[in-house]
């Protein structure tokens, strides 16, 4: 996984690349700790250059809109595409998350 | 974390291994490269399939949380053989749900993290444990055979094994929904996977 975030104001921005599986439960953890540190109003997560997730890279998803909400802050994933987009639609994570 | 792991492969080759020792990043889709069949990583032959099988691939829990042997192994295989070339999507999701249960629930003996909280909680518990020879060292070992025109994929790992609730989880399901036919052998440590030909690939790439 390759991960950026970036912060604009109170809204943070995480851009996710390459694949999102699970050996990446160590970068997510720490992820999920900036997170956290930031307290955001809002965050953005936008898997545009993600090319693969499997189940372990979903699971971590929920678990950042798990951490936004124990946060206050509203997430917004945006820009799945391929066969990122088919499995958060497959596993009907488009009913859990809120999806652009 | 560790020294660089040392690599067999069938038929052998100095060159390659060679190659592998000075390279940077992750070795496997070099050590799988045509005409290579069996890829073994130190001393885990015990865990080894037979050589006559299209490809296999032993590696250590170690390995196997570090470099990307679903999607080495899947991209290899599609050089092999037309099902896989055709299915290459669903091959290396299955071979990552299949190596992602092996390696975390099998051989490192964790259970799935619900909440942030548990999550946290894991991931330092997995750092702890594939630094700990006794886990990390355990095997994960990936075997590919042609079945008549088919594709058989087997993930063998190295812990205690586990017994199938109807629900199964969700990576379980994606197997499922995947490939052809699933079924678990050796009491939950070994999963085996049918991929037919004339099924299209299910996802996008």
């Amino acid at each position: 996984m390759l991960h950026q975030v970036a912060k604009d104001g109170r809204r943070l921005v995480i851009n996710v690349g390459e694949q999102l599986i699970y050996s990446d439960t160590g970068r997510w953890a720490k992820l999920l700790q900036e997170v956290a540190a930031a307290e955001p109003e809002s965050c953005e997560l936008d898997l545009d250059g993600l090319d693969h997730i499997d189940s372990s890279g979903l699971r971590m998803i929920v678990l950042l809109q798990d951490k936004c909400r124990e946060l206050k802050s509203a997430l917004t994933v945006r820009n799945a595409k391929g066969q990122v987009r088919d499995m958060l639609l497959h596993c009907r994570l488009d009913l859990l998350l809120k999806i652009e | 974390m560790n020294s660089a792991p040392v690599w067999r492969i069938d038929p052998p080759n100095e060159k390659l291994l060679d190659d592998v020792a000075l390279a940077d990043g992750d070795p496997l889709t070099l050590l799988l490269s045509l005409p290579v069949r069996q890829c073994i990583e130190g001393g885990l032959t015990e865990a080894a399939p037979s050589p006559a099988s299209l490809l296999s691939l032993v590696v250590t829990s170690r390995s196997a949380y570090v470099y990307d042997p679903g999607g080495a192994f899947a991209a290899a295989l599609a050089l092999r053989h037309p099902v896989a070339a055709a299915r290459v999507g669903d091959v290396r999701l299955c071979l990552n749900e299949a190596i992602a249960n092996g390696l975390m629930h099998g051989n490192l003996g964790l259970a799935t993290a619900e909440t942030p909280a548990e999550f946290q909680l894991q991931a330092e518990l997995l750092e702890t444990r594939i630094r700990n020879p006794d886990f990390a060292e355990r095997p994960v070992a990936i075997c590919a055979e042609s079945q008549g025109s088919d594709v058989v994929i087997t993930v063998t790992d190295g812990g205690s094994g586990f017994v199938l609730t109807q629900s199964g989880g969700r990576g379980l399901g994606l197997i499922g929904a995947h490939c052809d036919d699933v079924r678990h052998e050796l009491g939950g440590r070994r999963i085996v996977m049918l991929f037919r030909a004339g099924s299209a690939d299910a996802l996008s790439e």
